[in-house]
């Protein structure tokens, strides 16, 4: 638990950290600056030895205060003037304009999480019900209508939303406001690889690489998929097209972005070697927890909450290989990787080690790259995979095992901590006869409209999934019965003015709910089932309204 | 063996200057002798007496090894922990730094909540414990 030590000393970097924004922002205009200079100012050795120490000294900075993307750019361009500098490779004016105008202040977006080691991680899992908060989505589009639609569609889900009728507009406008993704309609798949090579090429000459594609597309053929991968599409969505599932699709390749870095565990014996792993992670931009007593592995996974994990094979204490069986045992983590780290170059034994519970095996000494990116497409995939499985695929809600184990940890946590913690049970009212009249699809869209607005209302701290068909279970942690209510209360009155349209109707819907708070309930099995009879009395007294399990009038 | 208490950081970046105060002063509890340029650190650190150099590698004017060097020939550094801090990783480069007499490295970006620890452990190691 943090004390008021360590408080005070997350305050001190907070301010660091926003001082530090601010200079960094002065400096990259200073750099962007250079890219005006004329040919023969910025060729002198006088400039370039400059430019090189201060790329140098602001790319170190920039790392260390968390901001990876500009650290990077900052690296490339430190590398570039050490060429021509030190090895005496010939200048490329044109190329280093480049570098230095891609500088632009816009880049200097900090990770949330970041290399300073901030605390407060405990959070890391509930930051991925935030909806998209403020997004930027470049939308490429030459339908007017269409793009209309994405752009209502999607801004209703909180993207902010700038579009493109054509592929040159877009590399006109420079990329300078650095999007968070791209969307494109391909209409003609006879002109779709060429206009994907381009959007692919602008991206990587800004240093934008990483910036994910999304294709929607009326085709629906493998030779479109394949065009489609082999231009770092990473999402290929049919048309017609349909916003919340759009929507749910962006969200699993957008939000990677925006969230928390990757979180490694490492385990071995060997201190040393350990902390050169942990390090080149950490300048990475991953959280790795480094662990030198593998007895001590069951806690600190339950604490530290790892997307992957790797082990060193060789350990006094147990092996690596009885450790992944160990951990094994617990179906909970069944889907974290497991990667072995040794020196044994012998195949046959690999082999056997990743049979018993290991996912991937990798030979000491590692190289940096290929080491970290293995590392970081293993936790990519395995956290990709955790979401599906513990979230509901037309909601992203989480799924009713996953919410009422979480429920469960914070009712036991509001018990410890003398703390409160309340559970409300959601019902849509009459859905049955949505579906029945307006047909699944458009029921569909009711259900992932709730669960949005849900998302949108409640604060991050708050865990919401689908319970059942209709049905939500919201926890709200430190909040009383009365305060939830007040806040559900207004999110009914929200709902209720929702307009749903099928193709010819239009029609409401409401939503009734019952609330119950921790210290009313002796244990978890009432706490639920108090908040679940709250909310048929809700439907009894008419529907569209909240009740409290202590209103028993 | 005795702690490690008194450090001298000469980094030329102010920003991290700053947060390795936070990190060395605030969270290990260490005397902390902040120095912009090498320069500053010849000046300055044959009376701070300290147990432990902290240098970053690559600066404008004096760079970290020849701060180093002309350390030497000023005082007398047979008790003094000498670090270096640095962005590269290759062991090749690591090796290049302890023959000139460092006791160990620093990778840069560093961990504020971990550095001093790592720097305890390299003490340790540095009085052969």
């Amino acid at each position: 638990m943090a004390n008021d030590h360590e408080i005070s000393i997350q305050k001190e970097m907070a301010k660091l950290r926003n001082e530090f924004h601010d200079r960094l922002i002065k400096e990259l205009e200073e750099f962007v600056a250079y890219s005006k200079m004329t040919d023969q100012k910025l060729c002198s050795p006088a400039t370039l030895r400059t430019l090189y120490e201060a790329s140098h000294r602001l790319a170190g900075s920039a790392l260390t205060f968390g901001y990876a993307d500009t650290g990077a750019l900052l690296r490339r361009l430190e590398s570039s003037l050490d060429a021509i500098l030190n090895q005496g490779v010939e200048i490329n004016l044109q190329s280093l304009r480049k570098q230095l105008h891609v500088l632009a202040p816009a880049v200097a977006i900090p990770k949330e999480m970041n290399a300073t080691g901030d605390a407060g991680s405990t959070d890391a899992k509930n930051k991925g019900l935030s909806t998209a908060n403020n997004l930027l989505l470049y939308v490429l589009e030459d339908d007017p209508s269409t793009s209309d639609l994405l752009k209502i569609g999607l801004s209703s889900f909180g993207y902010k939303v700038t579009t493109f009728t054509s592929i040159e507009a877009l590399s006109e406008s420079g990329l300078k406001d650095r999007p968070d993704g791209v969307l494109i309609d391909i209409e003609k798949s006879d002109i779709a690889a060429k206009t994907l090579a381009k959007l692919a090429q602008n991206l990587s000459e800004y240093g934008m690489e990483s910036i994910p594609i999304v294709v929607v597309s009326q085709h629906d053929s493998f030779a479109e998929k394949l065009e489609a991968a082999r231009n770092r599409v990473v999402a290929f969505v049919s048309k017609p097209i349909n916003i919340p599932a759009l929507e749910s699709n962006l969200e699993f390749v957008l939000q990677p972005r925006a969230k928390s870095p990757y979180r490694i565990l490492l385990v071995d014996d060997d201190v040393y070697s350990m902390e050169h792993h942990r390090l080149m992670l950490n300048k990475w931009g991953i959280m790795a927890h480094a662990l030198d007593d593998p007895t001590k592995i069951l806690d600190v996974i339950e604490e530290f909450q790892p997307d992957l994990m790797i082990f060193d094979l060789h350990m006094p204490s147990c092996t690596g290989v009885e450790l992944a069986k160990v951990v094994r045992f617990h179906s909970h983590w069944i889907h974290i990787p497991i990667i072995f780290l040794s020196s044994e170059r012998n195949e046959g034994r690999q082999i056997s080690a990743m049979m018993t519970g290991g996912d991937d095996f990798i030979v000491k000494p590692v190289l940096e790259e290929s080491f970290v990116s293995t590392i970081m497409s293993r936790a990519q995939r395995a956290r990709q995979l955790a979401e599906l499985m513990t979230r509901d695929s037309l909601t992203g809600l989480l799924k009713h095992t996953e919410i009422k184990e979480r429920l469960g940890h914070e009712f036991a946590r509001a018990g410890r901590n003398k703390s409160i913690v309340s559970v409300a049970m959601l019902d849509i009212d009459k859905f049955k006869n949505v579906n029945d009249t307006y047909g699944h699809q458009t029921g569909d869209v009711v259900i992932a409209t709730l669960a949005h607005l849900l998302r949108r209302g409640l604060r991050t701290t708050d865990i919401i999934g689908r319970y059942g068909g209709e049905e939500y279970m919201v926890v709200l942690p430190d909040t009383d019965a009365m305060n939830t209510a007040i806040k559900l209360n207004s999110l009914r009155m929200e709902f209720e003015k929702v307009k749903f349209r099928n193709k010819t109707e239009v029609f409401t819907c409401s939503f009734s709910g019952g609330i119950c708070q921790s210290s009313q309930a002796e244990n978890i099995d009432a706490f639920v089932e108090l908040a679940d009879m709250a909310m048929y009395r809700a439907k009894e007294r008419g529907r569209n309204q909240i009740v409290q399990a202590d209103d028993t009038n | 063996m005795r702690n490690l208490k008194r450090i001298v950081h000469v980094e030329d970046d102010e920003s991290i200057r700053a947060i390795a105060k936070v990190a060395l002063e605030r969270v290990g509890g260490f005397t902390l002798l902040s120095c912009a340029t090498g320069k500053e650190a010849l000046e300055k650190a044959e009376q701070f007496a300290p147990d432990m150099l902290l240098l970053d590698v690559m600066m404008p004017g004096l760079d970290g090894p020849t701060t180093l060097e002309k350390l030497r020939e000023q005082m007398d550094l047979s008790g003094v922990a000498v670090v270096f801090m640095t962005a590269k990783v290759q062991s090749a480069e690591i090796e290049y730094y302890k023959s000139i007499g460092a006791c160990n490295v620093v990778l840069k970006p560093f961990d504020v909540m971990t550095l001093s620890e790592q720097l305890v452990q390299y003490w340790t190691e540095f009085n052969g414990e």
